[in-house]
């Protein structure tokens, strides 16, 4: 369904010294810099999947979905969607696709909200019966009918959305680009927006195309994940692989009476002996170790712990998204991936 | 065509009802401005022609400068219709990429937008002017009348499509402040708003004659007062024509090099 291939997308910035001074030179010599914010990616998308496409700010997510919209035209490479190639035939792609920006609206901002979706109706020439059972349908999955007769100023945040996101269903789209829709949502709203676009991707089969920073949206909606780190994509496949992929880590609590400096260098000493990537840290009394299980077992670390010293309470966790992405944003797992 | 309509009609209703519902101070106090700046102008030329005791000013009598000034005003508000400030504002905020995920035509767009407030405006205000100066100095036939009105709207069309392209350098300069009042001074000076082009030395008047700014407000207000013959209605129409098309093939390619060009900022 969607096709890209060896894509790139430079953009270039002038950069200008700071200060008062700076102002005035940067009137006269510019600093040229091309910054590459996607970095020949190739992918492909098949109907019906819901992809979780998640990197760090800047890392180049929201550019790879504005080329797909055909918003932006990509430096080099190609871009099928359906068999279009989106930049060149932006208006016939755009009858095919509905997208939702978090931090913008499509809404008019001064009408009702009833007014904007009959707008939408027109502009997209939807059918009359076919506009009032999908209408009927999306007010229902997303809670709207409370608040469809108030202009959308007066929308909170929560409705906002769930509104925006009805706006680019209405017309019965293939696929749904969905950047960062859950963003500054309390948690209910998002259950909302979450069941909605599961409903929509199985009663409909709509392919969606999905950006975001909270991990439990990847967690319970993806069924494949991509990761882009500083233009380039490391990682394309499913949420089970992930761990395999980037080590299959579990972090180790242990709360543990009289904590000595002593004590510490003997469990990293120990840990990093079969595991060199393993990751010692302590807070008070409380030791937390990350490592990988297919090197270090969780039996010998607790074994040694509890030979050396008298443990008042353990956790064990698996790593789950949530920690490659902390690992990821932070910059550390680059190398070990490479 | 009809299908035209059915896409963007929706942006004009939506444009002027959003303006209504939301602005009615705005849309009075709109009216007031125009009101007082037409008087100041009505009085610099009653002092202008007594004390210089003209009964013809460069082929006005005071009578048709009065209606010039009423109605180069009134022209002023439908074709100056801030197009350019849309324009730059959505390249600025990065919010017009939430127009270009819709299949319609940017252009088409504005200008539905654009449209639907000029009309809006022309009904509540400028159609009150313009009944209310043809009552008062009873010049122009029908015929004039009819080149009147088709001649303000390709003027509208002219200063939009000019507009527009101003606009799009937003694309690259990312603050239009400054260019933007520029154009606007410009315009007003070389489209005859502040005084008749036949004020202006010959050969000004002789480049003015070519650039598109005349057709503007110029054109229509002449023909209304009846100062062309048949020939010259049919040449300034035409001129007016010509501008459009190659205004609107500037806009075309233009666009087309500076789309590619967009950067969203802001997320």
């Amino acid at each position: 369904m969607i096709q890209v291939k060896n894509v790139t997308k430079d953009f270039t910035i002038y950069k200008k010294d700071s200060g008062f001074k700076g102002a005035v030179k940067g009137l006269f010599v510019r600093k040229k810099e091309i910054i590459k914010a996607v970095n020949d990616i190739s992918f492909e998308i098949k109907k019906g999947e819901i992809i979780g496409y998640i990197g760090a700010n800047g890392a180049g997510k929201s550019t790879t979905i504005k080329m797909m919209t055909g918003v932006l035209t990509p430096s080099s490479g190609e871009i099928t969607v359906s068999g279009l190639i989106p930049h060149e035939n932006r208006i016939e792609n755009a009858k095919h696709i509905g997208v939702v920006f978090g931090q913008r609206t499509q809404l008019w901002w001064d009408l009702p909200l009833e007014e904007t979706f009959t707008i939408l109706k027109e502009i997209y020439n939807v059918p009359d019966d076919a506009y009032k059972e999908r209408l009927d349908y999306l007010v229902n999955l997303l809670d709207i009918q409370a608040f469809i007769k108030q202009p959308v100023r007066t929308l909170s945040l929560g409705q906002r959305m769930r509104a925006d996101l009805a706006a680019a269903m209405l017309h019965s789209p293939d696929i749904l680009y969905l950047d960062e829709p859950t963003i500054g949502l309390d948690v209910l709203v998002k259950e909302k927006i979450r069941f909605a676009i599961k409903d929509l991707n199985e009663k409909y089969k709509v392919t969606v195309i999905l950006t975001t920073h909270d991990m439990s949206d990847i967690q319970e909606l993806a069924t494949r994940i991509m990761i882009i780190e500083k233009g380039v994509i490391i990682y394309d496949g499913s949420k089970e692989d992930i761990n395999k992929r980037f080590g299959n880590n579990r972090m180790l609590e242990l709360k543990i009476e009289n904590l000595s400096e002593t004590l510490l260098q003997e469990v990293s000493v120990m840990c990093h002996k079969k595991d060199k990537k393993s990751i010692v840290i302590h807070e008070d009394v409380v030791l937390r170790i990350t490592f990988n299980q297919d090197r270090l077992a969780v039996a010998d670390i607790l074994g040694f712990v509890m030979s050396q010293c008298k443990v008042l309470d353990f956790k064990l966790r698996d790593q789950d998204i949530e920690d490659i992405a902390k690992r990821l944003y932070a910059g550390g797992i680059h190398e070990e991936v490479v | 065509m009809k299908k035209w309509f059915k896409t963007y009609l929706p942006f004009s209703r939506a444009t002027v009802q959003a303006h209504i519902l939301a602005y009615p101070f705005e849309t009075f106090m709109y009216f007031f401005g125009m009101t007082i700046g037409i008087f100041v102008v009505y009085y610099i030329w009653k002092i202008i022609y007594a004390t210089g005791g003209y009964n013809l000013l460069e082929g006005f009598t005071f009578h048709e400068m009065i209606v010039y000034v009423v109605l180069s005003f009134a022209a002023m508000q439908v074709t100056d219709n801030g197009t350019v400030w849309i324009i730059a504002d959505e390249i600025k905020s990065g919010n017009i990429i939430m127009n270009l995920i819709k299949p319609i035509n940017y252009h088409m767009r504005v200008f539905a937008e654009v449209g639907g407030i000029t009309g809006f405006l022309t009904m509540v205000m400028i159609f009150p002017v313009l009944i209310i100066t043809i009552l008062m100095v009873k010049i122009g036939t029908p015929i004039t009348m009819m080149f009147f009105i088709f001649s303000l709207i390709l003027g509208v069309v002219i200063s939009f499509l000019f507009d527009f392209i101003f606009g799009m350098l937003a694309f690259y300069v990312k603050n239009l402040w400054g260019i933007g009042f520029g154009k606007y001074a410009l315009v007003r000076l070389l489209s005859g708003a502040l005084i008749p082009l036949v004020f202006f030395p010959k050969p000004i008047q002789g480049v003015l004659n070519v650039l598109p700014f005349k057709g503007i407000i110029y054109t229509p207000v002449m023909i209304f007062l009846g100062k062309y013959n048949s020939e010259e209605i049919l040449i300034n129409l035409l001129t007016q024509m010509m501008w459009i098309a190659v205004l609107g093939l500037m806009n075309y390619l233009f666009w087309k090099k500076a789309i590619t060009k967009l950067t969203i900022q802001g997320g």
